[in-house]
């Protein structure tokens, strides 16, 4: 009786202890790939970031792989002096604000009234809103240039704003739905009871309650403002007006000898983003739902 | 006396009413009549002798396709408010004023445009400022309207539900969203259907033709055809073999019908050799076929590994180990990098000879082992172009496919894994039974976005391939800039947007995704 307990026990402990030792592996194995993983995303950024402190003509014919023997800042002087690098990072930052600045409340209040409300036309202008998301800007830059030369926003930051605004508008409905879709909406019932409006109980209620889900879509907003090229590249052909996308693509056709130059407007380019992108990326904790559609 | 006075304001009432319901006939019967005069028109021109063509080119030149679709909606509608207004409605005043309401901004709005333009162009004074003063008179008609059924609603019958004020309300919060979506975004595409069904030039001169052409833009863009191509025989009567010992085949152009060769098809490749013939595909527009062909198979290939990357990057942010703050700030760094710079780093780091650091780095690798150094000129041939661009697209949005998933994943209790483990499931059948149904909303979510975004993917293509290799938007880009033929280009474009919506009704239809 007790050799057989004893015996149990035992078997219990070693089970105990694989047990313990296939955690350890897994563990083990998990650590590899999130380090991996993180070393594959991070490196070519990183790379950037290197080659754009190297002397020019440096990496052209070295390649470092990891850490370059000699570091310079020519890049950057060399930009900064030939390029209008500073108008670029303006127009860049004046598109992307002013289109997070109109598509922000546009689309607050569309997907508030899209979500929380039931009334007769409601499928068709959700319809309407998945159709402009399909629009490619590859289908429209052509009336668009026409209709913006007829109204003069050719080579103005205010076209590029516009144009930009339309295609952001039906991503940020979808993105603020689901936002809004976690409010419930007992929260401004009650606020009309106690004889808010329809609208003031929005502002006070909803608003507030709403303001991560703004902050994350404001986000989203601007990261694909800086990301955006395609409308800007049809809408301006003065330099003094290019956003920073376009000023990088001018390396084009040079980059054999400038490697070094390029990286380091990409890292200008990128660095604003991903300034803004830090300080707001706590807002994206939960994630961005797409609320709006149901799979 | 009292009888009186009550009778004037009745009479007095009711002219305001009758003066109301008027003005909204007068605004539904102008739309009509917009509408109606657009079709005299071309039915005039028509009658004039004018071909069939000119005539709907003309007709969709001047009125467009969803204005005359407006005019005949609006008109219809007000005029049956006005009637229900006229006979005191309560409901119909309420839609009545709301219309009052955004007829004084709009007006308002007009107002201002015309005095800045007519303060730009410094006409003669008088003609200048007729229109604003015009402006400003029917504002204020309107803003008096609005106020008087204000004030005066009790004198109208009926009771609103709440459904039906919130429905009021709610297209109050649509209506900025509607005037973008409706002038910025289908106008374009309309004037885009429009120009497809043309010869237009792009910066051709003014007096330059423009022909309704129909949809044969269409159908040199789309026309694709099978054949088969018989063998060359030799003396015998048996196919003809060169020295490597292959069947030798004619030139398709050789021995097809002439409309192979007058509509300049052009072979894309061949599928299957049987014996002594074969069957080939040719196009009229080989470029677009293959930038379809490119931009199905970057589609495909990429959003499926980002979807699995992502469910990977979405659950490891999602659990609890040292060190998750500053991976998932890591992980979505390529996200918050513009395209064009994370394409030119590509470039950069695809470079076809040893200067580009994967081949170094690949070159490293076969050092240490011994093996003969060997790079791959990534960017160089056709097959490794299309896998440079997935990559490329994989480092960068495989970030936003994890948020939006991670987003799903946080809707699920902790509570169900506990109870899978009490039950002995190992992890990877609780993957597979758990986290994988409960997550498909949001996998059908993400895929759909993804899939249309890839669908029209430009940038990468362009700053890397340029005209390499095209994907369908930068073909309909490039055909626009080199070509200038403006009705050829907007033909690809509406092709594009054609294939995008067949995507999304597959998608709806097999994942059942449904707008809420």
């Amino acid at each position: 009786m007790s050799a057989f307990a004893a015996h149990s026990l035992e078997a219990d402990l070693a089970l105990k202890a694989q047990a313990r030792r296939r955690k350890m592996i897994a563990g083990f194995g998990f650590f590899v790939l999130v380090v991996t993983s993180t070393i594959a995303v991070v490196y070519p950024f990183y790379w950037m970031v290197m080659a754009s402190f190297t002397p020019e003509g440096y990496s052209l014919t070295n390649a470092p792989l990891l850490l370059p023997d000699r570091f310079s800042v020519e890049a950057y002087q060399s930009v900064f002096a030939e390029r209008p690098l500073m108008t670029w990072l303006g127009n860049t930052i004046a598109v992307t604000l002013g289109g997070t600045a109109i598509v922000l409340p546009a689309a607050l209040l569309a997907s508030y009234g899209l979500n929380r409300f039931r009334f007769r036309g409601r499928m068709v202008f959700i319809f309407l809103v998945l159709l402009c998301q399909l629009l490619p800007a590859s289908a429209l830059i052509v009336p668009i240039f026409l209709i913006f030369r007829d109204y003069k926003l050719i080579d103005t930051t205010l076209g590029v704003t516009i144009a930009f605004t339309t295609f952001m508008l039906p991503m940020a409905i979808w993105v603020l739905w689901g936002y809004i879709q976690t409010i419930p909406h007992e929260f401004e019932e009650a606020a009309m009871v106690d004889g808010c409006n329809g609208l003031q109980a929005f502002i006070r209620v909803t608003l507030p309650l709403a303001m991560p889900g703004i902050a994350a879509t404001a986000l989203f907003i601007f990261l694909e403002g800086w990301n955006h090229y395609l409308l800007a590249f049809v809408l301006t052909s003065d330099t003094q007006q290019w956003v920073i996308s376009l000023g990088l693509y001018s390396f084009i056709g040079q980059y054999v000898i400038e490697i070094e130059q390029m990286m380091a407007t990409s890292v200008i380019a990128a660095f604003p983003a991903l300034v803004v992108f830090a300080i707001m990326q706590r807002y994206l904790r939960g994630g961005l739902s797409l609320g709006g559609l149901k799979g | 006396m009292d009888y009186s006075s009550t009778a004037r304001a009745r009479t007095s009432i009711s002219t305001q009413v009758y003066l109301i319901a008027g003005l909204m006939l007068l605004l539904g019967v102008g739309a009509l009549w917009l509408f109606v005069t657009g079709i005299t028109d071309a039915l005039m021109h028509r009658a004039a002798g004018a071909d069939f063509g000119a005539v709907l080119l003309r007709y969709l030149h001047v009125n467009g396709i969803i204005l005359p679709l407006i005019e005949l909606g609006l008109g219809l509608y007000l005029i049956r408010l006005a009637a229900r207004f006229l006979r005191r409605d309560l409901r119909a005043a309420m839609w009545v004023r709301q219309l009052l309401l955004w007829g004084v901004v709009a007006s308002t709005v007009f107002v201002v445009q015309a005095l800045g333009s007519a303060l730009a162009t410094q006409m003669a004074a008088t003609e200048a400022y007729m229109i604003p003063v015009i402006g400003v008179i029917l504002a204020l008609t309107l803003t008096y309207a609005y106020l008087w059924i204000g004030s005066n609603i009790e004198k109208f019958e009926g009771q609103e539900t709440l459904a039906e004020s919130s429905a009021r309300f709610a297209w109050n919060l649509l209506v900025p969203t509607l005037l973008v979506l409706v002038f910025v975004a289908l106008r374009p595409l309309e004037k885009t259907f429009i120009a497809s069904l043309t010869d237009q030039r792009f910066a051709a001169g003014a007096d330059a033709e423009v022909n309704f052409v129909g949809f044969d833009n269409y159908a040199k863009l789309l026309g694709v055809r099978w054949d088969l191509v018989q063998c060359t025989t030799d003396d015998t009567g048996a196919c003809a073999v060169d020295e490597s010992g292959a069947t030798v085949f004619p030139r398709a152009r050789d021995v097809l019908d002439e409309t192979y060769r007058d509509l300049r098809y052009r072979e894309i490749s061949t599928w299957l050799t049987l014996g002594g013939t074969k069957l080939i595909f040719s196009a009229r527009d080989t470029n677009f076929i293959g930038s379809i062909g490119n931009t199905l198979m970057f589609t495909v290939v990429s959003v499926t590994i980002e979807l699995i990357l992502g469910i990977f990057i979405a659950m490891v942010i999602n659990s609890k180990f040292p060190g998750r703050g500053l991976m998932r700030a890591a992980m979505l760094v390529p996200w918050a990098i513009p395209t064009v710079v994370s394409a030119k780093l590509w470039t950069v780091i695809l470079r076809d000879n040893s200067s580009g650091i994967l081949n170094a780095g690949i070159n490293l690798i076969q050092r240490t082992l011994g093996l003969p150094e060997e790079s791959i000129a990534w960017l160089a041939r056709p097959e490794t172009q299309i896998i440079a661009m997935i990559a490329i697209d994989v480092w960068k949005t495989t970030p936003f496919m994890a948020l939006i998933l991670l987003a799903g994943l946080q809707t699920i209790p902790a509570d169900i894994y506990e109870a899978a483990d009490v039950d002995g499931a190992n992890r990877i059948t609780q993957f597979l039974r758990l986290t994988i149904p409960l997550l498909r909303p949001t996998i059908a979510v993400a895929l759909v976005f993804r899939t249309l975004d890839a669908v029209r993917v430009f940038d990468v293509f362009q700053v890397v391939l340029a005209q390499k290799q095209y994907s369908m938007a930068t073909y309909n880009y490039y055909t626009l800039t080199n070509s200038q033929q403006l009705g050829y280009a907007s033909a690809v474009g509406v092709v594009i947007f054609v294939i995008i919506l067949l995507f999304t009704v597959a998608y709806v239809r097999i994942l059942g995704v449904s707008a809420e």
